[in-house]
């Protein structure tokens, strides 16, 4: 550390005398003597002044790379915030398909092996591959996906609440603003015109949806002393506002991380929303905001007719 | 009429409603797909229409349109036809929700092993008699 304080120090003062020098060499008069306090007074100003200039051009340097570097987090986030997207959409595009392929095409080939064995007397194999195909692949299908949801949130929904449980969805969800047909010339495509614009949700976000009323309702029926629960699906702008609010006893204070909390931190998170579990005045009320672009019926026809997204 | 992509049950509908003599199979189509072709080109002249239609809910080639959707949006429309769901999930809560959109003529049947021929005969007979007295 000494070293150094001496080296720079030495630094300066051979920098400052030959630039002392250097003035006393290029003098514009030679005659004219300057006087020592003089050309010092000049090295140290000139010095100064290239410190200075040298300083400024760092200080532009660096802050120019910050910048650029603000720029590129900025584009990184964004990257960032598209791949979790698609992660998003290929995830509950590939539980959608693998829940399909398993409660259509391998339950129906268990079905016909199992109408086999009936057919051959042989009841029991039979009644063990039925056992095979509608409880376990079907359960298996049900966590990838819930096939009702294939249908609409509120066929997922409707199926999922229990006899407890009011469901209030939103109008622009429900099947009663469901599309009137209308076939093409080729008939190859099916088409519609919206009654009243039902909006389409993307896979991922109604399973989103669907997961965490699930949690919310799990939650709810943990208290022995609830007898009601009511669940809000409500459409504002571009948010999806999900309410699950029970009448069982109410939070005593902060509460701790758990599996739910964690799911609904990720749900929120990955749909750019928040979440939040409070006191109501009956009992308690999970709240949470999903962010999405609303897409009509009437939209995604149009956006197929124009070949703007696949088929 | 019925939609059925699955082979196998596609075939034990045919058989049933064939060896019915209180049900006359018009048609079967293996997709919605399929069956919206032959609506295009066929449902303008006359009758086309059968009392009941019985409707895979997982037989569109394109998943993102289910059997159910658009059957219900059939009867949107304004088509009186009866309409039997076949699901391999138990449709009973889902199906009250078309009954709420357009009420009468509905049936489910689930897909199991177990399904006997009198079941698909009565669900199908069910919801023609109710779209009939509706």
């Amino acid at each position: 550390m000494k070293r150094l304080l001496f080296l720079r120090i030495s630094l300066l003062v051979i920098a400052i005398t030959s630039q002392g020098y250097l003035i006393y060499l290029i003098r514009t008069d030679p005659g004219d003597d300057l006087f020592l306090g003089e050309i010092i007074a000049i090295s140290i100003l000139i010095y100064t002044s290239t410190v200075i200039s040298f300083g400024i051009r760092n200080f532009l340097r660096i802050w120019n790379r910050q910048r650029n570097s603000d720029a590129s987090i900025q584009e990184l986030e964004g990257d960032l915030n598209s791949m979790k997207e698609r992660l998003i959409l290929v995830d509950s595009e590939i539980r959608k398909q693998v829940g399909v392929w398993l409660h259509g095409s391998v339950q129906s080939k268990l079905m016909k092996i199992s109408r086999e064995l009936r057919f051959y007397d042989l009841s029991e194999i039979a009644d063990e591959v039925d056992d095979l195909s509608e409880n376990e692949i079907r359960d298996y299908a049900h966590k990838l996906f819930p096939p009702a949801l294939n249908i609409s949130l509120e066929a997922g929904l409707v199926d999922l609440v229990e006899e407890n449980v009011e469901l209030v969805l939103d109008e622009n969800l429900s099947e009663q603003s469901t599309m009137t047909t209308q076939t093409s010339s080729s008939g190859s495509r099916i088409s519609g015109i919206p009654r009243k614009n039902r909006l389409v949700l993307p896979s991922g976000l109604a399973y989103a949806i669907y997961r965490v009323i699930e949690e919310g309702l799990s939650n709810a029926n943990k208290k022995p002393e609830v007898t009601k629960i009511k669940v809000t699906v409500k459409v504002v702008g571009n948010s999806i506002e999900i309410t699950v609010e029970d009448n069982g006893s109410k939070l005593s204070g902060p509460v701790s991380a758990g599996l739910g909390l964690t799911l609904f931190d990720i749900y929120s998170s990955n749909f750019g929303g928040r979440f939040s579990l409070e006191n109501s005045q009956d009992g308690v009320v999970m709240r949470m905001v999903l962010m999405f672009t609303p897409v009509s019926v009437k939209d995604l026809v149009a956006q197929k007719k124009a070949g703007t997204i696949s088929e | 009429m019925f939609v059925e992509d699955d082979p196998h049950f596609a075939e034990l509908l045919s058989a049933v409603f064939n060896s019915s003599e209180q049900i006359d199979l018009r048609a079967s189509f293996k997709s919605i797909e399929d069956f919206v072709r032959t609506q295009a080109s066929e449902a303008q002249s006359g009758n086309w229409y059968p009392d009941v239609l019985v409707m895979d809910v997982m037989s569109g080639v394109d998943i993102r349109f289910d059997g159910a959707t658009y059957a219900n949006s059939l009867r949107t429309s304004g088509v009186r036809v009866g309409v039997v769901l076949v699901s391999s999930m138990v449709l009973g809560k889902i199906l009250d929700v078309f009954r709420k959109t357009n009420p009468g003529g509905w049936r489910a049947l689930q897909k199991t092993s177990r399904l006997k021929s009198e079941e698909i005969i009565s669900a199908v007979l069910e919801a023609a008699d109710e779209m009939r007295t509706k």
